[in-house]
């Protein structure tokens, strides 16, 4: 969601497309072979771009469909990458390499709305009108951020020194600054962990996973610009799951200084200079608290994107989209030919998104590979 | 304070973390480094023998409940952060004792 950020600096140059955004700016390799059948990619993002470099690897033709007028997806806006702190662009770089490729031919700037599977081909449509035609899709359409409006409790979109994550990351990425009211370093800053995950309140039954991480993460980023500034995290339940979080965490205790605090902020209001006055419980305590910030950052979950796709119904149809077989395999049941690669399928961080859509790729190339009658 | 009529008036339980003073926290972790690690899993203090154990001190002052410690060190064994517990609490013993009671 875009939305101002008056009270931030901005430094943020306009850097003309990303270099190498147009397939002339980058050697194209690969013989472009006859190839036979084609693969649809939906989507840009980290998932889509490991999908279509796999499967021009594997020398069939790919239709790669981007509703913006760049690839990247969200990573364009990210700053680092947990837990290593990788520059996102660092990532990109990486990503993009594998898709300068002869045999993938982008068509940036056209939104997918829905999919239809007729005798073996697989239309995608338009808003109004059909786009094109493949023998397979995998679907990489991310997910969408949270709307943080919906807990209106915390005052996103009505304070102004309310932010989510994703606005924060883009403050990073942007160089810009994260000033109190009076235009100094912020004397404090809390993050509110779980917002949009595992809330019945909103209809979010599941964890995000990543949220948790993001927090750490984005801590130790502000501890690390402003030594001064305490820095606290309102969370349910740590969730450092994957390889190195916890050392994150660990890090972000020890040598950044991050206070960690179990309890659920439940109100969040503006005081008369502006700053943000929160009240929570600490249930380890089991005594409330009272605190002012100059930043509250909501860490939002991830909101599903793609079933609208696949069922071509209307924003309030989204769920999580699951394969017919979650344990082994990405084909969506009843949909002969669509594959799921990336966060369409559920919460994932980049490294599995990656591997989802390299794995979705193989599975698309199998599944052709029998109905051609070529399999041993 | 315990009244003769329906009520009793508590002291006011709230943290209030915009006048909370740390100096002494960091100081101590100064010294032991692997305090600010807690977790407050609470393994210190079901294991403790005198039914205290050190959880409630991170970014807390020093608990009066720390005079009764036997240095027996089972906490320590139970840390799953692998702090000091026996080095932190003499630690902030021996801090208590350089600023007296103005802490």
């Amino acid at each position: 969601m875009p939305r101002e950020k008056p009270y931030i600096k901005s430094n943020r140059q306009e850097i003309p497309a990303f270099a190498g955004m147009t397939s002339d700016a980058q050697p194209v390799t690969g013989n472009r072979q006859p190839v036979t059948v084609r693969v649809a990619v939906v989507g840009g993002g980290p998932a889509g771009m490991a999908a279509v470099g796999a499967l021009a690897a594997m020398h069939i033709g790919v239709d790669w469909y981007e509703k913006e007028d760049r690839v990247g997806g969200k990573l364009n806006n990210y700053h680092q990458l947990f837990p290593d702190r990788v520059p996102a662009s660092e990532a990109f770089g990486q990503l993009v390499k594998g898709t300068y490729h002869n045999h993938i031919d982008r068509h940036l700037g056209k939104a997918i709305t829905s999919v239809g599977v007729n005798a073996g081909r697989i239309s995608l449509n338009g808003k109004d009108h059909k786009i094109g035609e493949a023998d397979a899709v995998i679907l990489a359409t991310g997910f969408d951020f949270f709307d943080a409006r919906h807990k209106e409790e915390f005052g996103y979109g009505i304070y102004k020194h309310v932010i989510t994550s994703a606005d924060l990351e883009t403050v990073f990425a942007d160089g810009d600054k994260l000033l109190n009211v009076n235009g100094s370093a912020p004397a404090s800053v809390a993050f509110v962990h779980c917002v949009g995950s595992r809330d019945e309140q909103v209809g979010v039954s599941y964890c995000s996973r990543l949220c948790c991480i993001t927090g750490i993460k984005q801590a130790i980023q502000i501890r690390r610009e402003y030594r001064e500034t305490r820095v606290y995290n309102f969370y349910i339940d740590m969730r450092a799951f994957g390889r190195g979080y916890e050392e994150l965490y660990r890090e972000a205790q020890e040598n950044h200084g991050v206070r960690f605090i179990r309890g659920r902020v439940s109100e969040a209001s503006e005081d008369e200079q502006g700053r943000i006055r929160v009240k929570a419980e600490d249930t380890l305590m089991s005594r409330p608290i009272k605190l002012t910030v100059d930043w509250l950052v909501l860490l939002i979950g991830m909101s599903p994107s793609c079933s609208a796709v696949l069922s071509g119904k209307g924003e309030r149809e989204k769920s999580f989209t699951n394969a017919e077989n979650p344990l082994t395999g990405s084909a969506v049941k009843g949909q002969p030919g669509v594959f799921l690669a990336g966060c369409c399928a559920g919460p994932m961080s980049i490294p599995e998104s990656v591997a989802s859509g390299r794995s979705a790729a193989v599975q698309a190339a199998e599944y052709l590979n029998k109905k051609n009658g070529n399999s041993e | 304070m315990k009244t003769k009529f329906g009520f009793d008036i508590h002291d006011n339980r709230q943290i209030d973390l915009d006048l909370e003073d740390t100096r002494f926290a960091d100081e101590v972790a100064v010294v032991v480094k692997s305090w600010k690690a807690c977790m407050k899993c609470g393994a210190c203090v079901g294991t403790c023998p005198v039914g205290k154990g050190v959880l409630n001190l991170t970014g807390i002052n020093y608990q009066p409940a720390l005079t009764t410690c036997l240095m027996c060190g089972k906490c320590l064994l139970v840390c799953p952060r692998g702090i000091n517990t026996r080095h932190l609490i003499l630690e902030v013993m021996n801090k208590y004792r350089e600023y007296g009671k103005a802490v």
